[in-house]
């Protein structure tokens, strides 16, 4: 009672503070229209160039003190070290002197010139900062193309090696969302010459500025023309935008008292509107915890929570929104194939298959053999399925009849089983009689660890019908086979045989009783899971658009595993639903998280312990509710 | 000649029991010794080499019996345990701390460290009995999550190190810690006391010899054993003397006696605990937990002991490890070694659920003498010497599987004849 109690009262305080920051937050919108503000915004503006021009004098003293005080230090014969210790001391304490000079005074500077000639500045800029931006975007695509292809070139040239081979795709994916490095960027002749129309404007705007700060030098107005401009910029923004530009130079310092807290509250009132949100989510999981405990279970609770926090913080940080969706649904449609491999296994009671990479393997091959003849599309598609199948059928009744004779410890074997496997065809690749050039190293025999699918089928079932809509890119046609493998497992598990194959897995001994014969079911589903991996891995190669090779699939089992356990399933129950939604949460906190860890901090690597943890807790907790005991 | 004929079935029967008992070991050996013919590497090479690798690696190895004899299968969660030593001597570095002393203040802040997650492994595998190989392999890929995390984002960010660790401008604890130089470690503890191979085998047969008749005068081997112990190693040590070729391989080789005692004390204590009130429990739980748990033995806890004990002894078998090879790859140096100790130990002969110090050490010595050929084997017989190297990979994971197939086969049929005769 008492802890239902605390609970209640932990609901509501969350519910309160959800509210409170959603009336702040819309109250900062409000807040965005007023004439006071706009005003605030402006006078922060001319502050802000004042400011840029404050920081050259500021500079220029502080650099003049570092040198008085090296020449200081040499005629009385300091050392090196307390040569240089000294003059950053000195560069310092003058740097902070002439700031506080300077960035104090002219606060309250407020002058009509000043601000008419940044106006008609500003006004001059419009059409040269539209044909700036565009020009940038257009930098920025190629740029971002020029990083994808050196990073698939690096990968394709990456050799093959006998340890762990890590996922490289969250290597492309991130190289892709990566800052743009506007260095080698060149304006053509028409924004050079937009540019050159300003001067006017500008020379105009800095006779008043040196009038107004006596101490700029004559040289600065060439020196400065450049970060000036970038601070006037000119053009329409929304008022975040354009309260973070300003900003930057360091002029919100200018608000006190009430102004600052209400500027403050107008620039922070998006985020407080998500955070009010992502509160109102606690505050609901709070309330209605044991009821979505009950129908959710735990481990689904906890990842679906996270998922939503994420998206909380991915609009926090300004993430692209419609962009992340694009890759979640991607990534959703890539593995989906292979965590449906999982659900025949489970259904037919050889509880996670993570042997699958058998089937992953036959995938692979009947791929080879088309990149071998030079197939390309549909075609190739179609022929490295089918023949996906073929392979797959006799290794899955193999390897069925062999998980028959192990039953109770189906998980440790198949999963050193896959393992070996594995490392068996490392070496098999070096040796398979493969000659096509575009398979082979260049040098030495043996085939080249990651395959570019490009000029084969790569992203041909991405792009079948695809749309975009909002901004959000929708796989059509991967999705559609997705669920197309998902309806006919559906489909299966409702027939004669399927339904008797469930009821061997739920519990073999009555299975048994009622006369189905479970050997011969638990062959059906361990065949059905390997031809499924099989077809998985052509869906995740085409759709990633590298195939690797070599210890490319020794993890994959893992990450089938814990996307069907995300989505509910247990170690000996598992429906198509909890394929679906597994997929679709695992690689969405993945996907999320990638760029919200990159966001937040900036390194890479959390990602990859993020996967670690998630995927490898998640099956460690269906461990555990496996129950104590083996089974069978 | 009738007696003969009694026995000469039962000699057959034994050897087929040996044969099947025994069979990876076997195919092991005849492995070995061909990748060592196709290696062309100087038997002189070869020998120093597997020596070092012994000297690393038996100790590890030997810190997965208790577990097996508990019935807790192969504890691959043996890398948590390299996990905390890795922590203690990258402490050891940062403290600036110095050869031994360095050294062992690594050990002493392992033992703790490794008890704890001792602790926790031992609790997470009580819940999912009949599992732990598989439960023990994916902790360990769990922990070296953490781990990264460990190392990446919070030491040096949270929690303050020096320079001696991390690099300036780079996040987290830098890639390669190093041993040699500063901080002395290298090989610290092989130093102490290193002899030529002869005089340590010399040494080591003259003790052997006193050994097995002090033990027999007092009763407590039999003259059997002890005339064959003392006969290996005469012949052994007249091998060397006498034959100049065999000579010729021994030689140049030096022994780190000071890890080879410890290694010796390990040995010793892994018997010594079997005969205390523990180690019967140890083996109580491992024969059949319900018979245990009936006759008023705490299994879990039990169980957790046997975990605990494992995964220090693992710890310091680490630290073994690495002072031998001077540097400390700060992300990856526990990676494979539950595979590692693991395949060796199955090699030797132990399976699931039984295990004892000679399989321990003859598995660690075929799996190594295959790794140290393979490369040069796969060069010369495929042309490839990458070959090689997935194949020690290879080989390495199909030992572990073929003796997991093997195991649960025949529990399975076991349990399938118990059951019809019930």
């Amino acid at each position: 009672m008492k802890q239902i109690k605390t609970q209640w009262a932990a609901a509501i305080l969350l519910a309160v503070l959800a509210l409170s920051l959603l009336a702040t937050g819309i109250w900062g919108f409000a807040q965005r229209g007023q004439e006071q503000t706009q005003a605030a915004l402006l006078k922060m503006r001319n502050y802000a160039v004042l400011r840029t021009a404050a920081g050259a004098i500021v500079n220029d003293l502080a650099l003049n003190a570092k040198r008085e005080a090296r020449a200081y230090a040499d005629a009385n014969g300091y050392s090196r070290n307390q040569r240089s210790a000294y003059a950053d001391e000195q560069e310092q304490l003058a740097r902070k002197a002439a700031e506080e000079k300077y960035f104090g005074s002219t606060k309250s500077l407020d002058r009509t010139d000043l601000n008419l000639s940044i106006e008609a500045l500003e006004t001059a800029l419009t059409g040269f900062t539209r044909l700036e931006t565009q020009e940038k975007a257009a930098y920025a695509e190629v740029w971002r193309e020029e990083q994808k292809a050196k990073a698939a070139k690096a990968a394709e040239q990456e050799t093959a090696s006998a340890e762990d081979g890590a996922l490289s795709e969250d290597a492309l994916v991130v190289s892709a969302e990566e800052k743009v490095d506007y260095s080698g960027f060149v304006p053509s002749a028409q924004l050079a010459a937009l540019g050159e129309t300003l001067t006017p404007a500008y020379d105009a705007m800095y006779d008043v500025l040196e009038t107004s700060l006596p101490d700029l030098q004559p040289a600065m107005r060439a020196q400065l023309r450049e970060p000036l401009i970038a601070v006037v910029k000119g053009g329409e923004s929304d008022f975040q935008t354009e309260y973070d530009h300003y900003a930057k130079t360091g002029a919100d310092t200018i608000y006190v008292g009430g102004e600052r807290t209400r500027m403050f509250i107008a620039r922070q009132a998006t985020n407080l509107v998500v955070l009010a949100a992502g509160t109102l989510v606690i505050a609901l999981t709070v309330f209605y915890y044991k009821p979505l405990k009950r129908s959710l279970g735990m481990p689904r609770l906890v990842i679906s929570f996270f998922f939503l926090l994420l998206l909380v913080a991915a609009a926090l940080y300004n993430i692209n929104v419609p962009g992340m969706m694009s890759t979640v649904l991607w990534r959703t449609g890539m593995y989906g194939v292979l965590a449906l491999a999982m659900l025949p296994g489970i259904q037919s009671g050889i509880s996670l298959n993570m042997g699958m990479t058998v089937g992953i393997i036959a995938g692979l091959i009947s791929t080879l053999v088309a990149l071998e003849m030079n197939m390309t599309g549909w075609g190739a598609f179609l022929f490295s399925v089918i023949g996906g199948i073929i392979l797959a059928l006799p290794i899955g009744i193999l390897y069925g009849k062999l998980l028959n004779r192990l039953q109770g410890s189906e998980m440790t074997v198949s999963t050193y089983v896959g393992f070996s496997f594995v490392s068996l065809f490392c070496i098999a690749w070096m040796l398979l009689p493969f000659k096509n050039p575009k398979l082979t190293w260049a040098l030495g025999s043996g085939l080249r660890t990651m395959h570019n699918m490009s000029d084969s089928f790569g992203q041909l079932l991405d792009n079948f019908l695809s749309f975009t809509v909002l901004g959000v890119k929708v796989p059509t046609g991967l999705l559609m086979f997705f669920l197309l493998c998902c309806l006919l497992m559906w489909l299966f598990s409702r027939s004669r045989s399927g339904l008797a194959m469930n009821a061997a897995g739920a519990n073999h001994r009555f299975a048994e009783a009622a006369g189905v014969n479970v050997n011969l079911m638990r062959i059906i589903g361990t065949t059905i899971s390997t031809v499924i991996a099989a077809v998985g891995i052509i869906v995740y190669s085409q759709s990633f658009g590298f195939m690797q090779l070599y210890n490319g699939p020794k993890q994959m089992g893992f990450v089938a595993a814990s996307a069907i356990l995300i989505g509910g399933a247990t170690v000996t129950r598992a429906k198509v639903s909890h394929v679906i939604i597994g997929t679709f949460l695992f690689q969405g906190v993945l996907a999320l998280g990638i760029q919200v860890a990159n966001a937040a901090i900036a390194e890479g690597g959390l990602s990859e312990v993020m996967r670690i943890l998630i995927s490898n807790g998640i099956i460690l907790y269906a461990l555990t509710q496996s129950g104590g005991e083996s089974r069978g | 000649m009738a007696e003969l004929q009694t026995k000469r079935p039962d000699a057959m029967k034994a050897i087929k029991a040996n044969l099947q008992e025994y069979i990876v070991t076997y195919v092991f050996l005849a492995l070995s010794v061909l990748f060592v013919i196709y290696s062309g590497r100087p038997l002189n090479d070869i020998f120093s080499q597997i020596m070092g690798r012994l000297s690393r690696n038996l100790f590890i190895v030997l810190a997965l019996i208790i577990p097996i004899i508990a019935g807790m299968g192969i504890n691959f969660a043996i890398t948590i345990g390299a996990m905390a030593a890795q922590v203690g001597l990258m402490l050891a570095i940062n403290f600036e701390l110095r050869g031994m002393t360095g050294l062992l203040a690594a050990a002493g802040i392992t033992l703790p460290l490794a008890a704890f997650f001792g602790f926790l492994i031992g609790s997470l595998l009580n819940k999912m009995k009949g599992q732990e190989t598989i439960g023990s392999l994916i902790l360990g890929y769990f922990a070296n999550g953490a781990y990264q995390l460990l190392f990446l984002f919070i030491f040096g960010k949270i929690i303050p190190l020096s320079d001696k660790v991390t690099i300036i401008g780079a996040t987290g604890v830098a890639n390669t810690l190093n041993l040699m130089g500063e901080p002395d470690m290298y090989m610290v503890l092989d130093r102490v006391w290193s002899v030529p191979f002869t005089t340590a085998l010399y040494g080591v047969s003259i003790l052997l010899v006193l050994g097995s008749i002090a033990l027999y005068l007092l009763k407590k081997m039999s003259l059997k054993k002890a005339v064959a112990l003392s006969a290996l190693a005469v012949i052994t040590s007249l091998c060397v003397m006498l034959i100049p070729s065999v000579a010729q391989i021994v030689k140049g080789t030096r022994v780190p006696m000071a890890t080879f005692v410890l290694v010796g004390l390990l040995c010793v204590f892994n018997v010594v605990i079997m005969r205390t009130r523990l180690g019967q429990k140890f083996r109580a739980v491992g024969q059949s937990r319900s018979v245990a748990n009936a006759s008023g033995i705490n299994v879990n806890r039990t169980r957790l002991i046997a975990i605990m004990i494992s995964t220090v002894l693992a710890g310091w078998g680490q630290i073994i490890f690495i002072q031998n090879l001077g540097t400390l790859q700060t992300y990856s140096a526990h990676e494979m070694v539950g595979l590692y100790a693991g395949a060796a130990i199955l090699v030797g002969g132990a399976s699931l659920n039984r295990a004892t110090n000679t399989q321990a050490v003859v598995g660690c010595l075929l799996f190594h003498i295959l790794f140290t050929v393979s490369q040069d084997a796969g060069k010369n017989l495929f042309g490839n010497a990458n070959i090689g190297e997935f194949f020690r990979v290879f080989i390495a994971y199909g030992v572990i599987a073929v003796a997991l197939v093997m195991h649960t086969w025949r529990s399975n049929q076991a349990s399938k004849k118990s059951a019809l005769q019930t």
